[in-house]
């Protein structure tokens, strides 16, 4: 199966965004402005104390500013201004542009637009600060947003301030949510199960078929095709024999995201690196034409049941959005139906390896003889103090208690894999080159 | 991401004419000053300064404070009307030029100045009308401090907010 490398823009029932959104009349509380303010107090005071020190001379001082008071319009102050905000595209990978576009189509003196983009959000072209000055009819302001986290969130908030007259209006734009897809790591479809699909797929099975690579030599039976032969055996024993090939099989793959956890700086917590990895492998496989399903364990059990397509790409981002909501409850992985954990499935679960409760869905997988390869997200260790000497003890039994957690996996046979963020998942994935991963009991 | 060449020209040059505002406005009655008043000066060009850079530019109260000094230094010094008159458009400029928003380009610089006008024209006009009516020689007055007053509370209440008016018509 070959497709097209994957776009946001081609996900599902994805609509071109508009590029500017109808403006909205937002409720504006008009307020003094601080010109007003710092006029009318060196008034004041220039007053006060003209009639302190008797000298009226010293009205001179306050003269300008009171003129420049009585002069400034009170502006029009409407009820409601003509403000909007808006992202586009609303859908994009990590690491892509959104542009931001603020617009206030209400005639004003001066309009300050601010934008403050949100966590894991870089601004990427414009001032985080913009000013238009009177003189234009719709004043706009422009800034470009690299979001680095995945996820369906604000990209960024709009502060407004505009002035007109002595009077000054304050408003909070917010951009509809974008849907910020992970990133796929560049990784192959390498991790099969012993037991392959009898599905015509683009793994080599072991066993005989119609496939390319050299399986072994048997007898030649009627109906072997004669290119088949394999001349040097033959010219050897005295009787044909042919060459056999390996069967090409796909191969049906789960992924299961571990939400308990979820550790580090935004953008790059354990659960970020879970997502991307799950979206590296969903995209290997669907390329190689096999079926991919995903469960997450967290929260509410969510699973999807293996499903071949890009679109099916996009139906697991969509639902590793939702994995962020905390819960105290144990996953019962028996409530996953035969359809969305079938038979002879690989499942490969990223984990930080740090809950209990994901432990025991390990253990349940085990049990119920799932070919399972566990891939550990967790990339950063405690940290420690330089000088405390008992700091850095428990840091080291901590690596001990990873470092046995791990080793009482691989014994039980579960392979453990190790991925950062920096390396593609191909070579997290080298210690199991070759191998098959078999279910053991 | 930091603005561009053109817009930290401008920001620049608009700081650099507050500061020179500022500088005298506080400097301009220090001559009529003497023993610890001129301890005010200092004060005065610290909060000038602080008004223009660093984490204090963001305190709307350090520039009136600044100002403030300026009047007290004025209301101490009792300078000439002519000094005067200067003081009072030099800490109007000051306080105009103060509350330039940053981050505004070159042209929007000019354009924000440009309707910055009308309040110096006023303020120049209403000054000039004040010396006049100062220089010529009447006996003091309490009429003339009340009138002040009243003029002070007149010009607040025209500026202050009322009711909510029409949005009006694009220009």
């Amino acid at each position: 199966m070959t497709e097209g490398p994957l776009t946001a823009r081609g996900a599902p029932d994805t609509e071109p965004a508009p590029a500017t959104a109808p403006p909205a009349w937002q409720p504006a509380v008009w307020q003094s402005t601080p010109r007003l303010r710092r006029l009318a107090t060196i008034a004041v005071a220039v007053a006060l104390a003209a009639v302190l020190t008797r000298h009226a001379s010293l009205l001179l001082l306050g003269a300008p500013a009171l003129a420049a008071l009585a002069a400034a319009g009170r502006g029009t102050r409407p009820q409601a201004l003509d403000a909007a905000v808006t992202a586009a595209p609303s859908r994009c990978f990590e690491g892509e542009d959104v542009e931001v576009t603020a617009t206030l189509a209400t005639p004003m003196d001066e309009v300050t637009f601010q934008i403050e983009p949100g966590p894991a959000v870089e601004l990427a072209e414009g001032a985080a600060t913009q000013v238009v000055v009177a003189g234009q009819p719709t004043a706009r302001a422009r800034w470009v947003l690299r979001p680095h986290a995945w996820g369906r969130y604000l990209v960024a908030g709009v502060t407004v301030r505009c002035t007109d007259g002595m009077g000054q209006a304050s408003l909070v734009l917010r951009p509809e949510l974008v849907e910020v897809f992970p990133h796929p790591p560049p990784t192959r479809a390498t991790l099969l199960p012993a037991d392959l699909l009898r599905r015509i797929g683009e793994h080599t099975a072991a066993a005989p078929g119609a496939g390319i690579e050299f399986f072994g030599i048997r007898g030649y039976q009627p109906g072997d095709r004669l290119r088949d032969l394999n001349w040097a055996v033959t010219s050897r024993l005295g009787q044909p024999h042919v060459n056999q090939r390996a069967a090409l099989r796909a191969a049906d793959l789960v992924i299961m995201i571990d939400a308990f956890s979820d550790i580090g700086p935004p953008g790059d917590t354990t659960l970020d690196l879970a997502v991307r990895g799950a979206a590296g492998l969903a995209t290997a496989y669907l390329r190689a034409g096999d079926r991919v399903g995903v469960v997450i364990l967290g929260g509410v059990l969510n699973w999807l049941a293996p499903s071949p397509g890009n679109r099916q790409f996009f139906r697991i981002v969509e639902m590793a959005f939702g994995v962020r909501f905390p819960s105290e409850a144990t996953p019962d992985l028996d409530r996953v139906p035969r359809s969305a954990l079938p038979p002879r499935a690989l499942v490969v679960l990223f984990s930080p390896l740090l809950d209990r409760r994901a432990l025991n869905a390990v253990t349940d997988l085990r049990q119920r003889g799932v070919p399972l390869v566990i891939v550990d997200v967790l990339t950063r260790e405690p940290p420690a103090e330089q000088r405390q000497p008992l700091s850095q003890l428990a840091v080291r039994l901590w690596r001990l208690d990873r470092g046995a957690l791990r080793a009482s996996l691989t014994g039980l046979g579960v392979p453990v894999l190790t991925w950062d963020s920096g390396t593609g998942l191909e070579g997290a994935q080298a210690s199991l080159r070759g191998r098959r991963v078999r279910a053991v009991r | 991401m930091s603005a561009g060449p053109r817009t930290r020209r401008a920001v620049v040059l608009l700081r650099a004419a507050t500061g020179c505002l500022g500088a005298g406005m506080i400097i301009l009655p220090a001559p009529e000053l003497s023993g610890r008043a001129l301890v005010l000066v200092l004060a005065g060009l610290l909060l000038v300064a602080a008004s223009l850079a660093g984490p204090s530019a963001r305190w709307r109260t350090v520039g009136t404070l600044a100002a403030a000094v300026a009047v007290l230094e004025s209301a101490l010094g009792r300078p000439a009307l002519a000094v005067l008159a200067g003081e009072g458009l030099l800490i109007l400029g000051y306080l105009l030029l103060v509350d330039a928003p940053g981050a505004m380009p070159g042209a929007g610089a000019a354009r924000w100045l440009w309707y910055q006008l009308p309040a110096v024209f006023w303020g120049t006009l209403t000054t000039a009308t004040v010396l006049v009516v100062l220089a010529v020689p009447v006996p003091v007055s309490a009429w003339l401090l009340v009138a002040g007053a009243g003029a002070a509370v007149a010009a607040i209440v025209i500026a202050l907010p009322r009711r909510p008016g029409q949005p009006r018509q694009p220009r």
